[in-house]
């Protein structure tokens, strides 16, 4: 029996079949991207004996980027559903039907294997192991386990982003010692200021997403508190990487300095009860994170640390 | 037969068969050349860097052995 294929013409395509190759990019959140890529190369260039071979270390990043990327889709993936309530999100290639949700799936699995296969390649075991690890707990702890179900989400979910400069460290050095630790910890700390800000400023997104993000679990005057008392444990601890050997005077100077005006946004925030802070406390925490990296880039590449 | 019109629409975009053929406009044509061509570039992008790692690995190596 022979059938007849029922072909359409006149029906308006479906978003997907028009799909560029920027829309598949876009799952890879390049912006986010762009700062695993920062933070993993200060992550190289603090280690010990810094960059010995420039090709290897290119290739370690391009890995850890493209891990990055391939955890990103895998989030968009799951999120997918979350994203396009939330006015922020919901112009993301799935929400809008460019990307159907399996295409994003898949590409997530084979950039994760990719990436971690080229790492252990370039950058040794253990910075393949610790970057699976990255992309493992970004999907499966943070988006699967704890983003809808608790406002300590940010806090716990936060490892995931503060590991590619120790990804970086371990592929120069094939370690992963205290120093690199130092790294890790200077981003996780400063995290929850940084996102619960955000949360502030998009409460209502995240209210109608059904995600309890610490301003509408919580509400936004514990929201404040928290986001302070998170910004005295950085703006204490961030200079005091500057008594181990990846860091000098410059980066002890400039930590104090911004670290100062991170404490004042932050207090400002704390008794503005209309949260009219949050927008200059976002911004500055991301300037903030961007400077103190970019010193220790410096200091390692002029012999200014330690 | 399966009875195709139980099969959500947005179903067609997951892989399921839905037995009905649909033929690309040009814009769909072209939008699925270039979608082609990026897969293309990324493979063999992919392999590049797969060549480049074991180069420089063994440039390491060389260098390591002739140093000791």
């Amino acid at each position: 029996m022979s059938e007849t294929p029922n072909t359409s013409m006149a029906e308006p395509a479906s978003p997907h079949l028009t799909a560029l190759p920027a829309d598949y990019a876009a799952l890879l959140k390049p912006r986010v991207m762009s700062l695993s890529i920062f933070t993993a190369l200060v992550g190289m260039v603090a280690a010990p004996g810094g960059i010995a071979h420039w090709g290897l270390a290119v290739l370690s990043v391009i890995a850890i980027a493209l891990g990055a990327g391939a955890s990103a889709a895998l989030n968009m993936w799951w999120d997918a559903d979350i994203d396009g309530r939330m006015t922020r999100t919901a112009k993301r290639p799935i929400p809008t039907g460019k990307v159907p949700a399996a295409e994003a799936f898949a590409l997530g699995i084979v950039l994760s294997a990719l990436s971690v296969w080229l790492l252990a390649l370039s950058g040794g075991y253990l910075a393949a192991a610790l970057l699976a690890v990255t992309i493992g707990f970004y999907v499966i702890v943070y988006s699967m386990l704890l983003k809808r179900r608790t406002p300590q989400n940010i806090v716990i979910g936060g490892a995931a982003g503060a590991l590619p400069p120790v990804v970086g460290y371990a592929a120069v050095t094939g370690s992963a010692p205290l120093e690199a630790w130092l790294l890790f910890a200077l981003i996780f700390v400063w995290t929850p200021p940084h996102f619960w800000a955000l949360g502030l400023l998009k409460r209502d997104d995240y209210e109608a997403a059904g995600v309890p993000m610490m301003p509408n679990a919580k509400g936004d005057p514990r929201t404040r508190l928290e986001i302070l008392i998170y910004s005295i444990i950085l703006v204490v601890g961030a200079p005091l990487i500057a008594l181990s050997n990846i860091a000098g005077g410059l980066y002890l100077v400039t930590s104090l300095v911004l670290g100062a005006e991170f404490l004042r946004c932050a207090y400002v925030l704390y008794r503005t009860p209309d949260n009219q802070g949050a927008g200059r406390l976002f911004g500055f925490s991301i300037f903030y994170l961007f400077a103190l990296y970019l010193v220790l880039l410096i200091e390692h590449w002029t012999g200014l640390h330690g | 037969m399966a009875d195709d019109s139980k099969i959500a629409p947005d179903e067609a975009g997951e892989g399921i068969f839905t037995g009905e053929m649909h033929t690309p406009s040009s814009e769909e044509r072209k939008a699925r050349g270039r979608r082609n061509v990026a897969i293309a570039l990324a493979v063999v992008g992919f392999v590049v860097l797969i060549y480049l790692t074991t180069v420089f690995r063994l440039m390491d190596n060389v260098s390591g052995a002739v140093g000791s």
